[in-house]
């Protein structure tokens, strides 16, 4: 697995967004800002306040459709990895075929079991989180507002759940990986 | 959806939370300048259907600058969610339960456990109660007391408290 924290690049992209939102509703309501060549143009300044706040909202339930991306191609990336070391079983022939069907299979496979793939090394009631978390995102992804909302969450518990997740993950892999068993004599 | 008894219990105790909320902010609104004003939200969600639960607005000067916006008791990590919404920001508060959802995490070889660990979901969850999620310090969780929530409401409406 690339990179220690794939996800937090997401989150500062948030934390600056946040505070751009912020900026602008200040110079919004403490003075006259120059509106020409935006899409507030000609737009009364409560407007304005008020697109900007829906804007804001929206803004939270994008990044974690976000932070899912991010998330989920690691974890598939984590397993297309893996799925490598089918290449060299006997027979080669046999084994090649294999490792082409499951490589090329993988990227369909549901989200819920790939996250139950790694129930051995990840507690489940997180991997139910995140199961959560990828309702929410097919939510907002649909945007059916006759749907009533799945359970709900906010950028930062998202991030808190996922980058935990990678991060036993990146942990488990570590200790596997020093403490490998001597072969047999 | 959940059988009905369920279902009335788990918007019952939301409601409970969020009127203590409201409660202790109404208490924490000790300026002359401050003031509240009670409404009500519909809230739709798959896990209990719809229902209804108080809002509350928070008023400077007679002019609204912020709202506790109920968001729903069915929630990621944690047992229901309010928004403090101003006219600057937005920020989550969430109802964590004591121990804020304990993880355990095991690392084994085969059959062969080679570590077990527990930790909480959030640190610094001691009881249960109103908490946010600092963005900027992901996983610690600050327990809403009057001087947090004097920030939080500074920080969402630019409000300056004398």
């Amino acid at each position: 697995m690339s990179g220690d924290d794939p996800l937090a690049s997401v989150l500062a992209i948030y934390g600056l967004a946040t505070d751009c939102f912020r900026i602008a509703q200040r110079a919004i309501a403490n003075r006259p800002v120059r509106l020409e060549g935006t899409v507030f143009r000609g737009m009364r300044r409560a407007s304005v306040e008020k697109r900007i706040a829906l804007t804001r909202a929206e803004l939270d339930a994008l990044v974690v459709v976000g932070l899912w991306a991010v998330f989920e191609r690691h974890l598939r990336e984590y397993l297309r990895a893996k799925g490598r070391s089918v290449r060299t079983a006997r027979p080669r022939v046999v084994a090649r075929a294999l490792h082409h069907h499951t490589d090329r299979e993988m990227e369909y496979w549901k989200a819920d079991d790939v996250l139950d793939i790694f129930k051995g090394i990840v507690d489940p009631s997180l991997i139910g989180n995140a199961k959560q978390i990828k309702d929410y995102r097919d939510w907002v992804a649909h945007r059916n507002p006759r749907r009533p909302s799945p359970t709900k969450t906010d950028p930062t518990s998202a991030y808190t759940v996922l980058q935990q997740i990678l991060q036993r993950v990146t942990t488990s892999e570590r200790r596997a990986t020093t403490r490998r068993p001597s072969p047999a004599r | 959806m959940m059988d009905e008894t369920n279902r009335q219990e788990l918007i019952r105790d939301f409601r409970q939370h969020v009127n203590t909320l409201y409660h202790s902010v109404r208490e924490w609104l000790d300026s002359p300048n401050l003031s509240a004003k009670a409404g009500s939200v519909h809230l739709n969600e798959e896990a209990v259907g719809r229902y209804e639960v108080p809002l509350l607005s928070i008023l400077a000067h007679g002019r609204q600058i912020a709202e506790l916006r109920p968001v729903g008791l069915s929630i990621v990590g944690a047992r229901g969610r309010v928004d403090l919404v101003g006219t600057f920001d937005s920020i989550p508060l969430l109802y964590l339960l004591q121990g804020g959802g304990a993880i355990t995490s095991t690392v084994s070889a085969g059959e062969k456990v080679l570590d077990r660990s527990s930790r909480p979901l959030f640190h610094g969850v001691q009881r249960s109660g109103w908490y946010w999620i600092e963005d900027k310090k992901v996983g610690v969780a600050r327990l809403l007391d009057r001087s947090l929530f004097q920030e939080v409401l500074a920080r969402v409406s630019d409000y300056e408290w004398r």
